[in-house]
């Protein structure tokens, strides 16, 4: 199977234009970025796909021990970049996936021009000197509830129809593809996802890099967006006047502007 | 590996004490043993012969082959006879090698082994002895 | 509660006049659209995008223990959650619900006052504007306790099973491990090499194989396949592992080692259930610059020699019943010479038979054996085995049944260069 279907990966927007990659988070597939990618489009090649174990990816590609750890993704990406030659990448990482772009600008600096991470946090635990916000315990009750809404699921998969009264089969069709997860590649992905420490990989990003955090985050607070911030030497940080982990559903058009003037700024 | 077999029964009014069975599909080990009851059912007290048409019989594995000679010991302990016809290749190949040929009378079709008992009725027809 | 009068039944009998009279009279008993939400059997809850609380309802602030106060205006939904639930609400819950306009039945945990967890399921709307911009978010909570009970107590069983299968798996991989050497002795002036493949972790299956010395320099060999599987197949295995063997050290004629097999299985086994295996057993023989190798067959799949010249040919034993199955029966021998550069490969069917188009039920077969040993042939021991297990590989899935290999080669004596 080829990278685009094994990745779900869709090129769309400015042909020839600046490249920019979308990479969602854990918990959910590229339809997180519907808000933003479109006005993106306008001016920058736009590259969407879905973590292996998201959305509509390859299930066969599922390697349990692969994607155990951050590294398994950022080959993923690198994979992608390769196969599809893109080449001074501003890839933009949503939640766990900015760590998955940190990792992989480290390792092929030369294929990305520049590094957007959204909500990021280079460790969810706490730990001596630091705060992630979150216990080892906080964790395993995750994946509890992931657990029991996996019973649930069909349920919290009820069909709707997305603005498109007349045309059922195309809501059912969407909400089919929604944050569509496999609930024990999930569970794998919670735990790679929330119990990884890329606190001593920050230091090492030579790539030009903006952090985007939200006023008020539960899972990425104020205090990891200012922590990387330090890290990150010549990183920029701006804070959206928005509330939860994605501010791209949220605030889309602030942090679309976000993405575009610092993609676009050269 | 969800082999499946299914099972035919062509009762043949000249032969009634002949249970002609055809068995279509792959016979291994996941479902031999249920393609065993179903042929036991199907076999009455009264019934001296069985034909055992394989012609659409794809597949046999050794557990395939162990439900072929239970089946046959069963006719042969009320002194009845068995026969199977319409061996494909494959399955010839199998009864060869394991020697299985020695223990079936092998008939080139269904219809063959149809002919051979009505020749020779005493195999079918002689009345019970008791 | 209005059932207690909605639902008496009428004695004068079911007619329309009198259904309708008490379904006015229960509609006139609720006619407070405010008591209905306020005092509803579920919690409601009103919040702005942000999850702000804007409007709660009594029944929901019984079940917490909070005050109106405490929560309009001053805590999010989010805030009632607990820990690991915020983290399912902001990675699914929230996006799901702004994508989607709704999402309904999640399973999440709200934190009461006094610090007690309740266990509920959550549906949310999106209410929009006329204009279609969303405004607020609609929640209602359903007490979850009984049923999050039931599904606990069905994760329990699913993990259980899981631990289960997986001990059953382990079982059975020691098992099928007892029934085969861990490593083949060395054989001076011989290359040894097998390979089992398990097509079932969870399934013992009946392929068997050894290589022992008889004294002398004589060495015993076998590889065969008991008909069936499961624990029941893996008895006879081992019964027929041991009595090869202690049969060899008796008379090491292979023709008689059968012999005394197919005596053994007919007695161990009644009539009512009789056990059946296919074996293949060799006598080898150092004769100088390489061994006689005597075969004698049981029902069993042709051994293949790779010969140094690059040929391939089967080695036909005719004759050979499956042992087991008669009282007397007869087996053959032939006889098998390998000398340098020479392989000899023995296997079980379940190489031959396995699925090479699974949607056609097409099997690889005999003659294609045959065509990849000629291709493969020069080889050695090693290269031969290699080469199988590859082949298995490329079959996947369709290797169906467990498949046993070994291969005895003698070694080149004299490295050929291609010309």
């Amino acid at each position: 199977m080829d990278v685009r279907s094994r990745y779900n990966v869709v090129v769309t927007g400015k042909n020839g234009g600046p490249v920019v990659m979308l990479a969602h988070g854990f918990g959910c597939d590229q339809n997180l970025w519907r808000l933003v990618a479109p006005a993106l489009a306008e001016d920058f090649q736009v590259v969407l796909f879905d973590h292996v174990g998201s959305g509509r990816s390859d299930p066969s590609a599922w390697r349990t021990e692969r994607y155990s750890t951050l590294d398994g993704y950022a080959d993923d990406v690198l994979q992608i970049c390769r196969e599809l030659d893109l080449q001074q990448v501003v890839f933009v990482g949503h939640s766990v996936s900015a760590m998955i772009g940190v990792l992989a600008a480290i390792r092929e600096p030369d294929r990305f021009a520049k590094l957007v991470l959204l909500t990021p946090s280079p460790r969810y635990v706490d730990d001596a000197g630091y705060r992630g916000g979150f216990t080892q315990a906080d964790i395993e009750e995750l994946l509890e509830s992931l657990d029991s809404n996996y019973l649930g699921w069909s349920a919290a998969m009820a069909p709707v129809i997305m603005g498109n009264p007349d045309r059922p089969e195309l809501g059912e069709e969407l909400t089919n593809s929604f944050c569509r997860t496999d609930p024990r590649m999930a569970r794998v992905f919670a735990r790679t996802t929330f119990l990884s420490d890329n606190r001593a990989d920050l230091e090492k990003v030579t790539v030009p890099t903006l952090v985007i955090e939200c006023a008020s985050d539960v899972i990425a607070p104020r205090e990891v967006g200012a922590f990387i911030h330090a890290k990150i030497a010549g990183s920029r940080l701006v804070t959206l006047d928005a509330v939860g982990h994605c501010p791209q559903l949220s605030a889309p058009e602030a942090t679309t502007r976000a993405i575009a003037s610092f993609a676009a700024d050269s | 590996m969800t082999a499946a077999v299914s099972l035919a029964t062509y009762p043949d009014d000249t032969l009634p004490q002949t249970l002609i069975l055809a068995l279509e599909g792959q016979l291994d080990y996941t479902n031999a043993e249920q393609l065993r009851e179903r042929a036991v059912h199907l076999l009455a007290d009264d019934h001296r012969s069985l034909i055992l048409d394989l012609s659409e019989l794809t597949f046999c594995d050794s557990t395939g082959i162990r439900i072929l000679l239970a089946l046959r010991t069963l006719i042969t302990a009320r002194g009845g006879s068995i026969s199977v016809a319409g061996l494909g290749p494959r399955l010839l190949k199998i009864f060869q090698v394991t020697g299985l040929v020695q223990f079936f009378a092998v008939q080139p079709t269904r219809a063959d082994a149809v002919a051979l008992l009505r020749a020779a009725p005493s195999a079918d027809q002689s009345p019970s002895a008791g | 509660m209005m059932s207690g009068i909605g639902h008496v039944p009428s004695s004068t009998g079911p007619e329309n006049g009198d259904v309708t009279e008490e379904t006015i009279f229960t509609a006139l008993l609720e006619d407070s659209a405010e008591d209905l939400y306020e005092n509803a059997p579920c919690g409601y809850l009103s919040t702005l995008l942000d999850g702000q609380i804007a409007k709660v309802n009594t029944t929901l602030l019984r079940w917490l223990g909070y005050t109106r106060d405490d929560l309009v205006g001053r805590r999010r939904f989010a805030d009632l959650l607990t820990v690991g639930g915020k983290l399912y609400h902001e990675t699914h819950f929230a996006p799901l619900l702004r994508m989607q306009g709704e999402i309904g039945g999640v399973a999440l945990e709200l934190r009461a006052a006094d610090g007690s967890q309740l266990p509920v399921l959550v549906t949310s709307t999106v209410k929009n504007s006329a204009d279609g911009r969303p405004l607020l978010i609609r929640t209602t909570i359903f007490d979850a306790r009984d049923r999050r009970t039931y599904e606990r107590e069905l994760l329990r069983a699913r993990q259980e099973a899981d631990l289960e299968r997986e001990r059953l798996q382990s079982l059975v991989a020691t098992l099928q491990r007892t029934l085969l050497p861990p490593t083949l002795l060395t054989v001076p002036g011989l290359e040894t090499a097998a390979y089992y493949h398990t097509a079932s972790s969870d399934q013992l299956g009946g392929d068997f194989y050894d290589l022992f010395p008889l004294g002398d320099g004589r060495w015993g060999v076998f590889l065969g396949d008991v008909a069936g599987k499961g624990p029941d197949a893996a008895a006879v295995t081992s019964l027929t592992r041991y009595t090869l063997r202690a049969a060899a050290a008796y008379d090491p004629d292979p023709v008689a080692v059968l012999g005394n097999l197919n005596a053994v299985l007919r007695q161990e086994y009644s009539s009512d259930d009789p056990r059946y295996c296919t074996v293949i057993y060799g006598l080898l023989v150092p004769d100088g610059d390489g061994f006689t190798a005597t075969l004698a067959s049981g029902g069993h799949p042709a051994a293949l020699l790779l010969r140094a010249d690059g040929t391939a040919d089967y080695q036909f034993t005719p004759g050979g019943l499956l042992v087991g199955i008669l009282p007397d029966a007869r087996f053959t021998a032939t006889t098998v010479r390998i000398t340098g550069g020479d392989t000899l490969l023995l296997y079980t069917d379940g190489l031959t038979e396995a699925l090479t188009d699974v949607a056609a039920g097409a099997r690889y077969g005999d003659e294609a054996l045959l065509a990849f040993a000629a291709d493969l042939a020069p080889t050695t021991a090693s290269g031969a085995i290699r080469a199988v297990t590859d082949l298995l590989a490329a079959f996947g899935e369709g290797v169906e049944d467990d498949t046993a290999a070994l291969a005895l080669g003698v070694p080149a004596s004299l490295i050929q260069e291609p010309t």
